[in-house]
């Protein structure tokens, strides 16, 4: 039962993370496709190539995660009230 | 900073363009809609490959492997510049990212002519930095700006 539970909570885990990088990446191409100019903007004022791509990432990873954040407590108390009544 | 252009071209658009900018100069790059006053400035970046001649800064050749280290050295005002919604890191409005570049101090300015026409104000307050650029003895290389040391026309006479 204990082990049922925990690969239940690990695929919603995973659905759930598997769609946040999902959600970065669709961010992620369509900014760069949007707003290249920034890159340009960045790379042409001595940026390196790391340091002009770490909007889009930022912005692709506030994206993704935001949403898994604003959920995390409802998910956090569910996650421990399943494994505290598997243990039971 | 020195500046120095030797015969470039760049298919189809400039042909044999020479010029040699000096510290606190300015050269003006004036010529019509899609002449190549961009496609220069993106090749002084590095952005673009040349077909022929050759740029130097302060007697180096620019290539790509150079060319990250010279941008080190370089602020560059884009036409436009548009940003993710919530990137407040950097100011989108030409004169700002105008001003922004001046106050960094790099000895070469590299200024695209905004997309839209700037208001009176405004395109006195961009004349000024630029005038402010070129008395901290910063090399500029600017599209269509009020005043110049040189001009160059493109796709006719240089200088």
């Amino acid at each position: 039962m204990r082990i049922v539970c925990i690969i239940i909570i690990g695929v919603v885990l995973l659905w759930k993370g598997y769609h946040a990088g999902l959600r970065g990446w669709h961010t992620y191409r369509r900014d760069r496709r949007e707003h290249d100019s920034l890159r340009e903007y960045l790379l042409a004022n001595g940026a390196t190539t790391r340091q002009s791509l770490q909007p889009f990432l930022r912005h692709a990873a506030e994206r993704a995660l935001w949403p898994l954040i604003r959920q995390w407590r409802l998910w956090l108390l569910v996650t421990l009230m399943v494994l505290l009544a598997a243990v039971c | 900073m020195t500046l120095e252009l030797h015969h470039v071209t760049i298919d189809p658009l400039i042909r044999s363009l020479s010029l040699t900018a000096d510290d606190g100069r300015l050269v003006t790059i004036a010529g019509a809609k899609g002449s190549g006053k961009t496609t220069l400035l993106r090749a002084i970046l590095g952005f673009l490959p040349i077909d022929g001649g050759h740029i130097c800064i302060d007697g180096e050749l620019l290539t790509p492997l150079s060319a990250p280290y010279f941008r080190r050295f370089t602020a560059y005002v884009p036409q436009r510049l548009s940003v993710p919604d919530d990137c407040r890191a950097v100011p989108t409005g030409y004169v700002e990212l105008l001003r922004r570049a001046v106050e960094s101090r790099k000895p070469l300015l590299l200024v695209d002519e905004p997309l839209e026409p700037l208001s009176p104000d405004q395109a006195a307050e961009a004349e000024r930095l630029l005038r402010q650029a070129t008395e901290q003895g910063s090399t500029v290389v600017a599209v269509n700006a009020g005043f110049a040391n040189v001009q160059i026309r493109l796709g006719r006479n240089v200088e």
